[in-house]
């Protein structure tokens, strides 16, 4: 008898032992949540006046098809737009938004590809004289986000950050994205890296921000031979526009996965991918 | 209320108070411009758009150095862009007015500078003008201590060149008469 109340004493403590411990794991992560929400709630709605705006667009305003050429027989691989994009995105060390790789293709048909710096710091003979005999063919590549109509980064990205602007254009939220790096698994191209310093995805934006604002993308006003092209194929007199009406052979890049990149390059080789 | 509806009552009670909860914590945690245009944050296209613009074009430099523009402006530089060599506006000027100085490449640094487009290496197209700089040094008899400016005006490469060139065949054509 006695041993059957001390026993159901015992459960009772137990229980209020571990109903005081759930209590208090509770309040506990109510006293972490509570700060965290106030701030987060702070941070969403206060983010109509955080942003001090020059201009004020309205994207379905813009009628212009915007289109990215680059010219592969006139490309130098100097290495310019890779230090202007650099700078004018506040690109980190070791990431690239645009970069320019180098195919040589030997006697044997045997294509080799580099891309020190990803073409930034220029390009040199020391490494292709070292492993080819003799040069059939070599010529430079520069590549950027070739800003599909059909992008299969935006498809998977879990949180929306990334998405197609009504104009056109593939852009990151970077308020948002919550750097899964679902969307650089994605990407057929390999252009999105993950910013070191947002801690989110980043990619080329063929200059967006300037674009807008009626200049040119920072990379075709640094292209000292016109191989990089950025115009408006609606109106007939860009130079854009006269190539793609023109019977220049134009090309995508991996045109089988059915992205339909915007960005066309002229005259490039079967050995490009 | 003890009728043997109270239980659907109560579940539709609740069923009725999830649902309306969600769609507050929808109002409260969604940005404001959610679904402006599509299935994401529509101010972030404004402020992707109002980044700051840190290269200019080359026209942001006719007004106060025309003479330059107007030097390379009839040059196998034409198409080069300032601040390719000379770094980006906005570190030099904002509204018109100067704030530092722009970086000058003199020395071997030049020399660098140059040869990144003109030193012959494999994959550049034929047609673009290529040195080797010794080999050119050497060809065109001159110490090889020397650097670019001392023949090419940076702006109008042949403009000096050409200005001799001429003079040369004027004087010749003098003197032969």
């Amino acid at each position: 008898m006695e041993n059957k109340i001390t026993q159901s004493l015992i459960d009772k403590d137990r229980r209020g032992f571990i109903q005081k411990v759930i209590q208090g794991s509770m309040t506990g992560s109510l006293m972490l949540m509570i700060p965290m929400n106030s701030d987060l709630f702070g941070k969403v709605l206060g983010e109509e006046k955080a942003s001090g705006n020059d201009i004020d667009i309205n994207p379905m305003d813009q009628q212009a098809n915007y289109c990215f050429m680059v010219d592969v027989t006139a490309c130098i691989g100097c290495g310019n737009c890779c230090v202007a994009d650099r700078k004018e995105n506040n690109v980190p060390e070791g990431s690239y938004r645009t970069w320019v790789e180098r195919y040589v293709i030997d006697m044997m048909n045997q294509v080799y590809v580099d891309a020190p710096y990803g073409g930034e710091k220029g390009y040199s003979d020391i490494p292709i004289n070292n492993t080819i005999k003799e040069v059939k063919e070599a010529f430079f590549v520069p590549k950027l986000c070739n800003m599909c109509a059909e992008p299969s980064c935006t498809q998977v990205c879990p949180v929306a950050a990334t998405f197609t602007t009504p104009d056109g254009f593939v852009i990151v939220d970077s308020e948002h994205c919550v750097a899964c790096g679902y969307c650089i698994q994605a990407c057929p191209y390999g252009v999105r890296f993950i910013n070191e310093q947002t801690k989110t995805a980043d990619k080329c934006t063929w200059c967006y921000h300037r674009v807008r604002k009626g200049k040119l993308p920072a990379c075709v006003n640094a292209c000292p031979t016109g191989a990089r092209k950025f115009g408006d194929l609606n109106d007939k007199s860009s130079e854009v526009a006269k190539i793609f009406n023109s019977k220049t052979r134009l090309k995508v890049l991996k045109k089988e996965l059915g992205n339909e990149p915007q960005l066309y390059y002229v005259d490039l080789h079967e050995e490009v991918v | 209320m003890d009728g043997p509806n109270q239980f659907w009552i109560r579940s539709v009670i609740v069923f009725f108070s999830i649902i309306a909860l969600v769609l507050l914590a929808r109002v409260i945690m969604l940005p404001k411009t959610w679904g402006e245009y599509g299935y994401y944050r529509g101010a972030y296209i404004n402020q992707e758009a109002n980044k700051p613009l840190i290269h200019g074009e080359n026209n942001s430099c006719t007004e106060c150095h025309i003479e330059i523009i107007e030097l390379k402006s009839h040059s196998s530089h034409k198409r080069l862009s300032c601040e390719s060599c000379h770094g980006p506006v906005s570190t030099h000027a904002k509204n018109g007015k100067k704030t530092a100085d722009m970086p000058v490449k003199i020395g071997d640094a030049q020399i660098d500078l140059c040869l990144k487009c003109h030193q012959k290496t494999i994959g550049r197209p034929e047609k673009f003008p290529m040195i080797d700089h010794y080999e050119h040094l050497s060809k065109q008899n001159v110490k090889s201590t020397h650097t670019c400016d001392q023949c090419h005006t940076v702006h109008a490469p042949l403009e000096n060149i050409n200005h001799v060139k001429k003079q040369r065949t004027l004087r010749e054509a003098l003197d032969g008469k």
